[in-house]
């Protein structure tokens, strides 16, 4: 792992420690909910990483749909990070509704409920489980040309996922950020989301960037495979047709 | 120990752990080299 990679995880390492601390030990208990409210600080990180990620995993499948057949080598970078942060995408979203599930345990006495934010986030992780299991499974050279018209198709549920809160009002409370007038948070409290948010981001980049490496390498890899059978086909062919 | 309190360790250990299966995997997947 290269030096600035180190540098990066220390830093985040420390910035998710003070996140922990400050979280948990500096920023007031809610007067309503209690304690069981500071699980907000690592549900609200999940649900902006998601947005990242897959924000990034739609831009990658734009650009490779735009260049795979102009410029191959542009086309696996794309593809590459589109794996990448499709997964931290699935990964932080997993969180958020296991998050989300254990909060509304504690406050609404239900673990789950069909309602519109609920329902419309668990079927954008499941789009997104689709896509990753589509290019796991499938084969042949349109299967990553699939998969980014997929991810462009699966995006269009992230806007509905915010704007769930916002057109049905349903279980889940309404938006704490952007919300109606008077909605937000206590500054007091707004250190503990400052911290965990930029630290959860920091740590997705860091685990999306080696996953990148990694998966960048083993297309590199298959695609100079691929091209080695074609030079040493023709050789096959000849000595086939002088027998 | 409430159930609030519980819960709020409950979600903090998930989120954690969570991200440490993921590291894990994409340490398997790095030292492998295979895709999928």
């Amino acid at each position: 792992m290269k030096l600035w990679r180190w540098l990066w995880l220390l830093v985040t390492l420390g910035v998710l420690a003070e996140g922990f601390r400050v979280a948990l030990f500096v920023v007031p208990a809610d007067a309503a909910q209690g304690n069981v409210q500071r699980i907000f600080y690592y549900h609200i990180p999940s649900w902006a990483g998601m947005g990242l990620f897959f924000a990034i995993n739609l831009g990658c499948s734009l650009v490779y749909l735009a260049v795979r057949n102009r410029n191959q080598a542009l086309a696996m970078k794309a593809d590459s990070l589109a794996v990448a942060s499709a997964e931290m995408g699935v990964v932080f979203c997993f969180i958020g509704l296991v998050t989300g599930s254990l909060w509304g345990r504690a406050v609404w006495g239900i673990w789950w409920t069909w309602d519109a934010r609920l329902t419309s986030t668990l079927v954008l992780w499941l789009i997104y489980v689709a896509y990753l299991l589509l290019r796991r499974f499938a084969a042949g050279p349109q299967m990553r040309t699939l998969a980014a018209v997929m991810a462009i198709f699966g995006y269009l549920d992230v806007p509905l996922v915010y704007m769930s809160t916002r057109w049905w009002r349903t279980q889940h409370p309404a938006p704490v950020f952007g919300g109606a007038p008077g909605s937000g948070l206590d500054p007091s409290m707004m250190p503990a989301v400052w911290w965990n948010l930029a630290g959860w981001l920091m740590w997705g980049i860091f685990v999306a960037s080696l996953r990148y490496v990694s998966e960048y390498r083993a297309q590199k890899a298959e695609e100079d495979e691929a091209l080695k059978a074609l030079e040493f086909a023709p050789g096959q062919a000849q000595m086939a047709g002088g027998r | 120990m409430d159930m609030g309190q519980r819960h709020l360790v409950l979600a903090y250990a998930a989120t954690i752990l969570i991200h440490l299966i993921y590291l894990g995997y994409v340490a398997v997947k790095a030292r492998t080299g295979k895709r999928g």
